[in-house]
């Protein structure tokens, strides 16, 4: 025990040369664009793009009031934004949820696989991210459009006479959701369910515990961390998203990541504006994860 | 055995393979109702494989295991009132030591008061009423014992598996559990089958031992028939420390028999049905059983020389080599007489009683 002690201490004087690296790479790659965000968002914005760099609140206020088109109006509540934020709030859980739904069981089928057959599932689950996330996202499209290979398929067969029209839908950003973020929810929950101790299940069985019971009151409990991880994982990237939404939803079903993106494109976007979105998401996210934290803390310690 | 009294377990002809791996060979055994059975045997040699059948994590390959004389194999472990103690105990993590003993109750559909109850009554059983709402990573090594025992106890199955619960105390908490658990199975009247490797637990707590090694059941017995009479080397080896000689019958008449073990290294023992002259065969005499004496008590005693010797505390054990380069081992009793450990190279005299030589045909 000692000689372990003495070894973690040894490191105590090079301690800050080690951390140093990871510092500065949080520095200048996370907090600087942060910060920089932070600031543009209380700027003024510059019509093609860009900022003057003036103090002012109205991308907030952009964000939240309507004041009629001159701006000379009695504020109102601003709808569209607050309905964009919201639908990517709902999109986002449902993409998670569904990821969990088939998520759960297949980390569960590879982790109680031979050990040495487990590599070669997670090998699999891991084949998608060899191709980026915009050339499958694409293919996606390319086969549920209307005249791609699905419906065509179908047609041919006569199971159904008309396309089903799944493009630009609200159900094809969820597809596109479940399809990018599913191994972000396999991975964590595969972890988590691979250090599972499996004496515990058989001593639920030995104490009169059917399946249903043990997995509900025994395995779920235990293996939650990884579950919560798993979560996290496909939520917030799904919160944000833009490529989902932007190829297979169309303009009727955007979510936040998008209506951030447009505003830094081109010549039409406006600066502050987007700023000021992402700083909402950003709270937003970081809200959920404290609330999450402070949970976790609380069972940790009860 | 005795056939009054009600069997609660018994095993049939039991195989046992993990593919070509045979791990339990043709087990037959009874343990009866109330009885403080254990099974005793080295590291793999199948007794968690045993306790396992028994609690329906493993199926049987051929043969039968009845439950106070019912066939139960067919069904799924949930359904067995068997409980287990495991090894390392799997406490739920993630409950209170309460809501662990109340697991069971739960399971079986008990209503709230008779678990509260219950749980109580168990929790001051053991001594655990004030650690009721901890966590299992709060208590130590001996209250984690005590929680998975009387998690296994609560829902009052017909018989209680151990194995090898105390492996992972320390030696005087080991100690103290013996007692605690010995205690316990009288209280509760629960059929326990306890499985350990250690013989000087086995000795202390059984009411019967079985010996196994290698998958196979070599002996069964109260703890003194099996120290006294191992029924083969392999018992006699695993249980205390005996010396095993070489021997062949050189006499035998009606009140005793002759054995050579060297040319000028005779022994007598009681008459042994079934010998003949000549025949081969070994002798296993317990260190404890051999007396150091003076030379000059008796000339015909036998002779050696101490070649090594191990001061123990309670005893002191003696390497002595005697005719024909034999070498004995004694344990001399540090008792009430205050003795001067004899030095190495003396010349000592040696003798043990006829009835203390055991004879296995070889
Ligand atoms: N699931 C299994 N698959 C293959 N072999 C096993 C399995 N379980 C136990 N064995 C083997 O069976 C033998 C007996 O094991 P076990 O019953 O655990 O011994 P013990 O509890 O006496 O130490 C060992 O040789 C062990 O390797
Ligand atoms: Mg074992």
């Amino acid at each position: 025990m000692t000689q372990v002690y003495k070894q973690k201490r040894a490191f105590d004087s090079l301690r800050i040369w080690l951390l140093l690296p990871s510092w500065v790479t949080i520095g200048i790659f996370l907090l600087i664009p942060v910060g920089l965000m932070l600031v543009i968002s209380f700027m003024t914005k510059e019509f093609r793009g860009g900022v003057i760099w003036e103090l002012s609140l109205a991308a907030y206020d952009q964000f939240l009031f309507d004041r009629g088109l001159f701006g000379d109006e009695p504020p109102t509540i601003q709808w569209t934004y607050i309905v964009i934020f919201l639908r990517s709030i709902v999109q986002a859980a449902i993409a998670t949820f569904f990821c969990l739904l088939i998520g759960f069981p297949t980390a569960f089928f590879i982790a109680t696989r031979d050990s040495r057959n487990r590599t070669f599932w997670i090998f699999l689950v891991t084949v998608p991210y060899w191709v980026n996330l915009l050339i499958r996202t694409v293919s996606l499209k390319f086969l549920i459009r209307d005249n791609g290979p699905i419906n065509e398929f179908m047609i041919s067969l006569g199971l159904i006479s008309e396309p089903l029209g799944l493009i630009n839908t609200n159900l094809a950003v969820q597809l596109g959701l479940f399809y990018s973020y599913l191994p972000f929810m396999v991975l964590p929950i595969y972890a988590s369910v691979e250090r599972f101790n499996f004496t515990f299940s058989e001593a639920a069985a030995d104490l009169y515990a059917d399946k249903w019971s043990t997995l509900r009151r025994i395995v779920l409990p235990i293996v939650a961390p990884g579950i919560a991880a798993g979560c996290i994982l496909v939520f917030i990237p799904s919160l944000g998203a833009f490529l989902a939404p932007d190829l297979l939803g169309g303009a009727k079903n955007f979510m936040i990541g998008s209506l951030i993106e447009e505003q830094f494109k081109g010549n039409a976007g406006n600066w502050p504006f987007g700023a000021a979105a992402s700083m909402i998401l950003l709270t937003m996210v970081l809200i959920a994860l404290m609330l999450y934290t402070r949970q976790q803390a609380k069972s940790e310690l009860t | 055995m005795e056939e009054s009294q009600s069997v609660a377990i018994e095993f049939q002809k039991v195989v046992k393979k993990f593919g070509n791996f045979t791990a339990i060979h043709n087990a037959n055994l009874k343990i009866n109702d109330n009885e403080f059975f254990t099974l005793l045997g080295p590291s793999g040699c199948g007794k968690t494989t045993l306790l396992r059948m028994v609690a329906g994590f493993e199926d049987v390959t051929e043969g039968n295991i009845l439950l106070f004389g019912q066939k139960f194999m067919h069904l799924p472990p949930n359904k067995r009132s068997v409980n287990t103690v495991f090894q390392q105990y799997a406490l739920f993590p993630h409950m209170t030591v309460y809501e662990n003993v109340a697991f069971g109750l739960r399971m079986k559909g008990w209503s709230k008061g008779n678990i509260d109850t219950t749980v109580r009554e168990m929790l001051d059983l053991v001594r655990l009423t004030p650690f009721a709402e901890r966590k299992p990573n709060q208590l130590s090594g001996g209250q984690q014992q005590r929680a998975a025992l009387v998690r296994a106890i609560a829902p009052k199955p017909k018989v209680l598996l151990l194995d090898e619960p105390l492996s992972a105390l320390d030696l005087k908490l080991r100690q103290a559990m013996r007692m605690e658990l010995k205690q316990l199975q009288k209280e509760t009247g629960i059929t326990f089958v306890f499985v350990t490797h250690d013989q000087e637990e086995a000795l202390a707590m059984s009411d019967r031992i079985a010996v196994m090694s290698e998958g196979v059941i070599q002996q069964i017995g109260k703890a003194q028939q099996i120290y006294e009479g191992p029924k083969n080397e392999i018992v006699a080896k695993f249980i205390g420390e005996t010396n095993i000689l070489d021997a062949s019958v050189v006499g035998l008449n009606k009140e005793e028999t002759k054995y050579r073990i060297a040319e000028d290294f005779i022994i007598t023992g009681e008459s042994v049905e079934g010998l003949t002259k000549n025949q081969n065969v070994k002798i296993l005499l317990r260190p404890e059983k051999i007396r150091i004496t003076p030379l000059n008590v008796n000339a015909t005693a036998l002779r050696g020389v101490i070649e090594e010797s191990m001061y123990l505390g309670t005893d002191t054990e003696y390497q002595v080599k005697v005719s024909g380069g034999v070498i004995l081992k004694i344990r001399d009793q540090n008792g009430f007489e205050r003795r001067e450990l004899i030095s190495l190279g003396s010349h000592i005299g040696l003798s043990f009683s006829k009835d203390s030589i055991r004879i296995l045909s070889s």
